[in-house]
């Protein structure tokens, strides 16, 4: 229950931070979005019972904030989850580099998923072709944003005894 | 059963989330069982949340700007300077307070002359996902607002609320592409459906090649629509295309400043009144 509860507060963060200060920044029409580098962390770091909740919980509340049909993100970060789990388990390889090919990958992978959604709900065809033509910019941005972020935890993050030595 | 429940965990728990996710996309295709129960009362708690943090975001702007950014400056500065640094930081406070007065008069003003049954609302959080474009004001149905109200500024049509909650309301922005609005070319009379593209500008459909329809035309709302009063400015033409098929493409910029929405005028007209009559334009 503590690990739940804990789960919703994290959830709840990323989702807040993302709806009140990356929703100010706007790159060309685009935002990062932090909850992608959530699920690709969750899929590297934790177990699957942990992160599986946590990414629907992060999508659903996505979901109430967003202009998006109910379960619309709630279904596309649960996959998100599922696929950086995958390929951590089956890519021996770890490190950072890694880390932000696989936040681009589930970007694109995300995209592509949400046209899919798009045209099975019946959605107006042309955020189609927006998302589409933004595509790789928004992988890209994703990807700066998960370099960037890392940049900060690890300028904060005191280094441990491991490290010295 | 228990046990296999027990071994097999984790792809209960796997499929059970994706199913909950394939219903939840199922029953939103029906208006009437969208966001009942817990659920209104989680979308009241983050509303709630974003508003606290929309409040500590601008306070540490105004911190940066009046103390952090000046340290360097501050530390040249006698006494006498540390003097002028609290007027200017009162000056600062009182000109933003003037700007959101002049802000909501303005809007005010604006609904009396068009004689409007209106609320003012303050932006408190954007939209969290990449694709769709909406934003949550903190006003609901505590102060009388209802599902497709038109939500204005003085400088035009912002979009029209979707979703209400007690004290809070998701508003579906024109540029959002789940929004089409009625409208006409204020010049030639044209009409067409002005459609989101989740981009910084809208599309103007059904608009045949043979119309007249230049670029720096106004695009007003139509009144046919049944959720915008007749004559409001929605934006200004921008691109004019012939190339291809029957209709013609056009790009239309819309005239509120949509990505830096600070106050709002939500008109509380129910959408059936507003049917036929010219509230605006006349």
């Amino acid at each position: 229950m503590k690990k739940i509860s804990l789960n919703a507060l994290v959830a709840l963060f990323v989702i807040l931070i993302q709806s009140t200060i990356i929703s100010r920044i706007d790159i060309s029409n685009l935002k990062p979005d932090i909850t992608v580098i959530l699920i690709v962390f969750l899929g590297f770091n934790v177990g699957f019972n942990h992160g599986m909740i946590l990414s629907f919980l992060s999508g659903y509340l996505m979901d109430l904030l967003s202009g998006s049909p109910s379960g619309f993100f709630s279904l596309i970060k649960t996959a998100g989850f599922l696929q950086s789990y995958l390929i951590r388990r089956k890519v021996v390889t770890g490190g950072s580099l890694f880390f932000f090919i696989v936040v681009g990958l589930i970007s694109l992978l995300e995209g592509i998923e949400s046209i899919i959604l798009i045209i099975l709900l019946g959605i107006d065809r042309s955020i189609v072709y927006q998302i589409w033509e933004n595509l790789i910019s928004y992988a890209s941005l994703n990807v700066i944003s998960a370099v960037f972020l890392q940049t900060i935890i690890q300028r904060f993050r005191k280094p441990s005894l491991q490290e010295g030595v | 059963m228990i046990n296999f429940i027990k071994r097999k965990i984790s792809y209960v728990i796997s499929i059970a989330l994706l199913l909950l996710s394939i219903y939840l996309l199922f029953i939103s295709i029906h208006p009437a069982s969208i966001f009942t129960g817990p659920e209104r009362w989680i979308v009241e708690f983050l509303s709630y949340t974003s508003h606290g943090v929309n409040y500590i975001i601008l306070k540490s702007k105004s911190i940066w700007k009046d103390y952090i950014f000046l340290i360097n400056t501050k530390k040249e500065l006698n006494i006498l300077k540390k003097d002028l640094e609290l007027l200017r930081e009162e000056n600062h406070r009182l000109t933003e307070a003037l700007k959101a007065y002049q802000r909501s008069e303005e809007l005010l003003r604006f609904s009396r002359k068009n004689n409007l049954p209106s609320a003012i609302g303050s932006v408190i959080a954007y939209d969290p996902s990449p694709w769709f474009r909406t934003v949550t004001i903190d006003i609901g149905k505590k102060h009388g607002i209802e599902r497709n109200m038109p939500v204005i500024t003085h400088q035009g049509v912002v979009g029209r609320v979707i979703n209400v909650y007690p004290n809070f309301s998701k508003v579906m922005l024109i540029t959002d592409v789940n929004s089409s609005i009625d409208v006409l070319d204020q010049r030639s009379r044209v009409r067409g459906i002005l459609s989101g593209r989740s981009d910084e500008v809208c599309e103007l459909r059904y608009i045949k090649k043979t119309d007249d329809v230049k670029e720096g035309d106004p695009i007003i709302t139509s009144g046919w629509g049944g959720y915008f009063p007749k004559g409001l400015l929605v934006g200004w033409v921008t691109r004019v295309e012939k190339t291809g098929g029957i209709f013609q493409k056009i790009e239309v910029s819309p005239s509120a400043q949509l990505k830096s929405l600070e106050e709002v005028l939500v008109i509380k007209t129910q959408p059936e009144l507003l049917k036929d009559k010219n509230y605006i334009e006349e």
